[in-house]
């Protein structure tokens, strides 16, 4: 008998030890978009909290991996640099888990280089950063809570990091980085952050930011971010909801422009110097006052172009059919009607058909949301004499829904309906030339690789292997506006090309195809030579080292 | 986890049912007959009955040992290695697979001496309710064992048992058409203690010429080493090219498979 209950004991041993907790890694891959540095790719992984950084110069195509801070929300490229930026979230924790900091987590495409990461007092959601990459400024996107922030929180917190900087706490004489910042309120949270290119205060260079929200925008100074911030309130009207949507900046003679959805008047903000007249800080060292430009009905796009010395801002007015051009120093306005309600607008500086020796500020005015089948050229030059005699009309083969300037080339893209036959149409500024692309089955997932010189890619809609190109401007032994196709193996759902050739000597195109099981799977296209024959495929490259990873 | 349960149950009920009937056989099986097979007990022997019948019958069962074997086994292993815990979603797995088995050494019916050849199966695969992301791994191993005997009682016999062979592993990361996928090779080798049960033989007709038929089951504890497998996942996708776009492998990592087990079999010995 008791060899029995010996024995039995060792036969039901195993139902025991079935019930040992077993980590779960079982989680499916939840990406961020991904993030095209500038000879590489990076993948942020949501629940490994894991950033990807694949190389296509590399011959085995192993992803180095770097590990970021916990729940990552948003990725980007840092500007001007070659550079991840990765801010998570981190844990609130519980009872049971050890709360986990927010990061800001920078990240070189170079291995030798090792990551920064800035803790966050706040889950910030909201990332922007200022043109030259030096600056970051965090905020909440959003007043709905995410269950991962904090159960309080304020919205109108800010967190502005330094990235020349390292990490650091104040001192008597420097604040710390990542500085903690509330602005005011007025009634409203940040949608939208605009930065300022440099401007000169006290004779050094200031970077502004200019926070957005509903009615009113806040102005930092971000190379002195303990200094008071600037509330502008854009309507006293508090029947009225002005949406701030573009933001100007003039570093010559300093004003700010602020177009509004919900307004038809444009918002100047001027920037006076104060000097050695500046009071002590936390005071600013400059000072604003606000003016209202009148400029048409409901105005949707703004430009700002110099003539004969002085500055002139175009505004295009939809609702009333007008192009205004003001003069802001003196606020003095002229309208010129247009035969289309033209909502967007690209300034550009060339040489005009009635002077070709002479270059002259022109415009496109497109319309983009109404339908209309023609664009205008308008010559800023002589536009406030001959009115809209400086206007003049090019048909479209369709109506288009976008417009991607390639000033740099000389040409202008508008894109059409993705259902039309007619697929977009060069514009060839110089010329005023206008020529349309057709489309057998419509374009899909098309994107402008904005190098010179520069392509359109686009998926073969009737054939999803398909990888097709047009040559926006001509290039060695190709024409401009000539086409072509490359076969791949796997239905292709997105086209990132990357901006600078890997260590191989050639530029890539990423053609991201179907995941079903998010393991990732790119094909890597020279993006100059496009060829099937040297496309090399990596699949499954987030597995790497899947099995002996660290436990999420 | 299910199926570990399930395994491990079946085994179970199989184990308990081997651990009651040799004794029940051996406690309708005439004193007579246990003597006369295994003398090395050294018990007197009281007088034989008289034989009333005119003509000898066969005795319906012996004690005779048998020659071969064929049994079926269920392997539980308790796992060390975390990549293969990760695998199989559990610190335990069970294998099935089945085994011949050959006595190819007597010693005055004492100790035996056997030879057997082994083919088990492992196969698991997680796939958590909320997971695209399915992990299959299957192993097929075979294996040559070498193990001697010693009986105590007539259905009783403690063993040791050294085992060698080889196997392959098939990792599956993914579902459909997509999946990733690697086959590796591995050694293995394996040496346990344990229990050997056995019923009397069973005589299948009415003459001493037809077969005679015993059960047989072993419970066997040890220590499993292996070549760990180093899993490179490669995919390629459907296509009708005649010169696909070369698919980079990727290294997953590595599955270890030292640990030790639990043996069950229960078979037919004839």
């Amino acid at each position: 008998m008791r060899r029995r209950v010996l024995l039995l004991s060792l036969l039901l041993s195993p139902l025991s030890a079935c019930n040992d907790a077993i980590p779960n890694h079982s989680t499916p891959n939840a990406l961020l978009p991904t993030v095209a540095l500038a000879d590489r790719m990076a993948y942020v992984e949501q629940n490994s909290h894991t950033a990807f950084l694949l190389d296509p110069a590399s011959k085995t195509l192993v992803p180095r991996m770097v590990s970021v801070g916990k729940a990552p929300v948003a990725a980007v490229k840092r500007n001007g640099q070659n550079q991840l930026l990765v801010l998570s979230q981190g844990d609130p924790g519980s009872a049971q888990i050890t709360p986990v900091a927010a990061e800001l987590e920078e990240i070189d495409a170079d291995a030798s280089v090792a990551p920064v990461t800035y803790t966050m007092a706040s889950r910030f959601n909201g990332l922007a950063q200022s043109p030259d990459g030096r600056f970051v400024l965090l905020y909440h996107g959003s007043s709905a809570q995410n269950s991962g922030e904090s159960p309080l929180f304020n919205p109108n917190e800010l967190a502005i990091v330094d990235l020349t900087l390292p990490p650091s706490a104040a001192t008597q004489s420097t604040v710390s980085n990542p500085y903690a910042k509330s602005i005011r309120s007025l009634g409203g949270v940040p949608t939208g952050v605009v930065f300022s290119p440099s401007f000169t205060f006290a004779s050094t260079p200031r970077i502004l930011a200019v926070i957005l929200a509903e009615n009113y925008v806040t102005i930092v100074d971000m190379n002195n971010p303990d200094r008071t911030e600037i509330t502008v309130p854009l309507s006293t009207d508090s029947n009225s909801t002005l949406s701030p949507a573009q933001v100007l900046f003039d570093t010559v003679n300093p004003n700010i422009y602020v177009l509004a959805y919900g307004s038809d008047d444009i918002f100047q903000i001027s920037l006076t110097d104060l000097g050695a007249a500046a009071p002590a800080p936390p005071s600013n060292d400059f000072r604003v006052s606000l003016s209202i430009l009148a400029a048409g009905t409901s105005p949707s796009d703004m430009a700002l172009y110099s003539t004969g010395g002085s500055t002139r801002l175009a505004v295009l007015a939809p609702g009333s059919q007008t192009l205004a051009i003001i003069d802001p120093s003196t606020s003095s306005t002229t309208s010129i009607a247009t035969s289309i309600p033209a909502n967007q607008m690209v300034v550009f500086n060339t040489s005009s058909p009635s002077a070709p020796d002479q270059s002259e500020q022109q415009a496109l005015l497109v319309d983009v949301s109404s339908g209309s089948t023609s664009v205008l050229f308008a010559d800023l030059q002589s536009i406030e004499t001959a009115g809209n005699l400086a206007l003049v009309s090019y048909p479209l083969g369709a109506s288009a829904t976008s417009v991607v300037p390639l000033l740099d080339q000389g040409i202008v893209v508008l894109m059409y309906s993705q259902y039309s036959a007619n697929a977009l149409s060069v514009v060839d500024l110089a010329k005023r030339e206008l020529s349309p692309i057709g489309a057998g089955s419509g374009l899909q997932g098309s994107v402008i690789d904005s190098t010179a010189p520069s392509r359109l890619w686009s998926i073969d809609s009737g054939a999803q292997y398909g990888l097709c190109y047009l040559n926006l401007v001509a290039r060695t032994g190709q024409a401009s506006l000539s086409t072509g196709e490359i076969w791949l193996d796997q239905n292709i759902t997105n086209i990132i090309p990357l901006g600078q050739a890997s260590s191989d000597g050639h530029r890539y195109l990423a053609v991201e195809q179907d995941d079903a099981n998010k393991v990732g799977n790119v094909t890597l296209v020279d993006a100059d030579n496009p060829d099937r024959t040297s496309a090399r495929t990596a699949y499954g490259f987030l597995l790497t080292n899947y099995l002996e990873r660290g436990q999420p | 986890m299910t199926t570990t349960k399930t395994l491990t149950m079946r085994a179970t009920f199989a184990g308990v049912l081997f651990l009651t009937l040799p004794s029940a056989f051996a406690a309708a099986q005439s004193e007579t007959d246990s003597k006369a097979a295994w003398p090395h007990l050294n018990q007197p022997t009281p007088p034989a009955p008289e034989l009333r019948q005119t003509a000898p019958t066969p005795r319906p069962w012996s004690w005779d040992p048998s020659r071969f074997g064929v049994a079926l086994e269920i392997r539980t292993t308790w796992l060390q290695d975390s990549v293969a815990k990760r695998l199989t979603g559990s610190n335990v797995s069970s294998g099935e697979g089945i085994s011949l088995q050959w006595d190819a050494l007597r010693l005055e019916r004492i100790a035996t001496v056997s030879l057997d050849l082994g083919w088990l199966t492992t196969s698991t695969s997680t796939n958590q309710d909320f997971s695209g992301l399915v992990e299959g791994l299957t192993s097929n191993m075979f294996s040559l064992g070498l193990s001697v005997r010693h009986y105590l009682l007539p259905w009783l016999a403690p063993f040791a048992r050294v085992a060698g062979g080889m196997g392959w592993d098939r990792l599956t990361v993914g579902t459909g058409t997509g999946d990733l996928h690697d086959e590796r090779v591995f050694g293995q080798g394996s040496l346990g203690g344990g229990l050997f049960l056995r019923s009397p033989r069973l005589l299948l007709g009415a003459t001493r010429a037809a077969p005679e038929v015993g059960l047989m089951a072993y419970v066997e504890g040890g220590y499993l080493l292996g070549t760990s497998s180093d899993f490179t996942l490669t995919s390629q996708p459907a296509t009708a090219a005649s010169s696909p776009i070369p698919t980079s492998p990727v290294a997953i990592g590595k599955v270890g498979r030292d640990a030790p087990y639990l043996r069950v079999s229960v078979g037919i010995a004839f």
